[in-house]
């Protein structure tokens, strides 16, 4: 199974895509439970974190060289992230200042999971466009359970965005700091 | 078509579609939906358009001995739960729960209300149980709240919707929902004492704006001496060595 895996690209993004959309359905379902949202983004962020095992740190967009630019940029897509609700501020939640810590694992461990480890498997499977497609319909489904339906466009187009800049950039820093802030708002 | 421009028009595309499901993107740990206020207060502005909502339930009695269910309005926003027998329902086939919001809006000089006043009324009386660590015992209220104002301290009980108010607790174990224990029904608001002072301000929903124009200014500020010295490092450098040595971050055409 596992020779297949590391000689068949396809058959490897598949698996890391399904293991990802099962954690984070699962992490959907298991939020639901009075008390368990916490645990449940904890234990689900490090289940997602363990699909970067095994990735060397370039290939999934992360690294320090021409570091003020990638924080640059992780900057401008939180601003473009969270432009609407910031205008609608009277609107938008506030997440609880007890609830900063998880939103930063969970932010970090979804990054790495679509735009680093799935997005670099469908790169090596199929190449750029795959890998903009196949991650961000992944994300898209992987907040299915999560977010009513009306809000899933909103989701696919920041799922769009962020694989864009991933490809455009090679970079998921900017990815990792402009999810993380726009996470800490809302 | 260049890279940049592909960013800046899926950046376009969600501006819009964020714009259309107000306020914008969540994907954060707030509820997706806003509160549906009977009586927004100043800080929610206009209502969202949507009434809330009532509930109904009828829990099935057999030998006397009530189901154990939950009522809920449809919009999620209260519900209330009994444990098996919760009821005195001796005679009975079943017991009707009905869940209204309240309107006109009760007030009280001595609270700040945190969600609608809501009425829960049953066909039947619960059972008188003393005070136990049983959870749920004989039925408790959960009860969401919105984000944009101050979260609430307590649940509190009335048998008139002008008062007295009872406090009967409150835990929150799971994000923007309180709940409390109860051996009556009546109204149901949760809120806080009017003298309290809450950490949760509402004063925190203005800072995102402001973030956010921190955050452009700063994008637009630091960018240019970014922009300069990769222009000048562009003109020293051989461009194809570099991309050699080095081919991440900077967009290319």
């Amino acid at each position: 199974m596992i020779a297949a895996l590391s000689t068949r690209p396809a058959l490897r993004a598949a698996v890391i895509g399904a293991y990802i959309l099962l954690v984070e359905w699962t992490r959907a379902v298991a939020s639901t439970i009075p008390g368990a949202v916490v645990p449940a983004i904890l234990i689900g962020g490090a289940a997602l974190l363990v699909t970067a095992v095994g990735w060397p740190a370039p290939q999934l967009g992360l690294g320090t060289s021409r570091l003020p630019l990638r924080i640059l940029g992780g900057f401008a897509l939180a601003a473009v992230l969270l432009l609407p609700a910031a205008v609608r501020a009277s609107e938008a939640p506030i997440i609880p200042a007890s609830f900063a810590m998880v939103a930063v694992i969970i932010s970090v461990a979804q990054e790495v999971a679509f735009r680093g480890v799935l997005y670099a498997a469908l790169d090596e499977a199929g190449g750029a466009p795959l890998a903009i497609v196949g991650s961000t319909v992944a994300w898209t489904a992987a907040h299915a359970l999560s977010h009513p339906p009306a809000f899933l466009w909103a989701v696919a187009a920041a799922g769009l965005l962020l694989a864009l800049w991933r490809w455009a950039c090679r970079d998921l820093v900017a990815p990792i700091i402009g999810h993380v802030i726009a996470d800490l708002a809302l | 078509m260049k890279r940049p421009l592909l960013i800046a028009a899926a950046a376009g595309a969600y501006l819009v579609a964020a714009w259309m499901v107000a306020p914008g993107f969540y994907d954060g740990f707030g509820p997706t939906q806003p509160y549906n206020w009977v009586c927004p207060p100043p800080i929610a502005g206009a209502n969202s358009g949507v009434s809330a909502s009532s509930g109904h339930l009828v829990i099935n009695v057999i030998d006397g001995t009530s189901d154990a269910n939950t009522a809920f309005t449809a919009d999620g926003q209260m519900s209330v739960s009994f444990l098996p027998g919760a009821f005195q329902a001796a005679g009975k086939t079943h017991v009707t729960v009905d869940i209204t919001p309240v309107s006109p809006c009760p007030n009280s000089p001595d609270l700040h209300f945190a969600t609608n006043v809501y009425q829960v009324t049953a066909d039947a009386p619960l059972i008188q149980v003393p005070p136990t660590t049983t959870q749920c015992q004989p039925a408790c209220v959960a009860m969401l709240y919105s984000a944009i104002s101050p979260a609430p301290s307590f649940v509190y009980l009335a048998a008139s919707p002008n008062g007295p108010w009872k406090n009967i607790g409150g835990t929150e174990n799971q994000l923007l929902v309180i709940r409390a224990d109860t051996n009556q029904l009546g109204y149901f608001v949760a809120g806080y004492p009017a003298n309290a002072v809450n950490k949760n301000s509402p004063a925190s929903s203005q800072l995102l704006p402001i973030a956010v124009a921190v955050l452009i200014v700063g994008v637009l500020i630091a960018g240019i001496p970014l922009a300069i010295l990769r222009r000048r490092a562009a003109g020293n450098v051989d461009e194809e060595s570099d991309e050699e040595d080095d081919p991440e971050v900077t967009p290319r055409t």
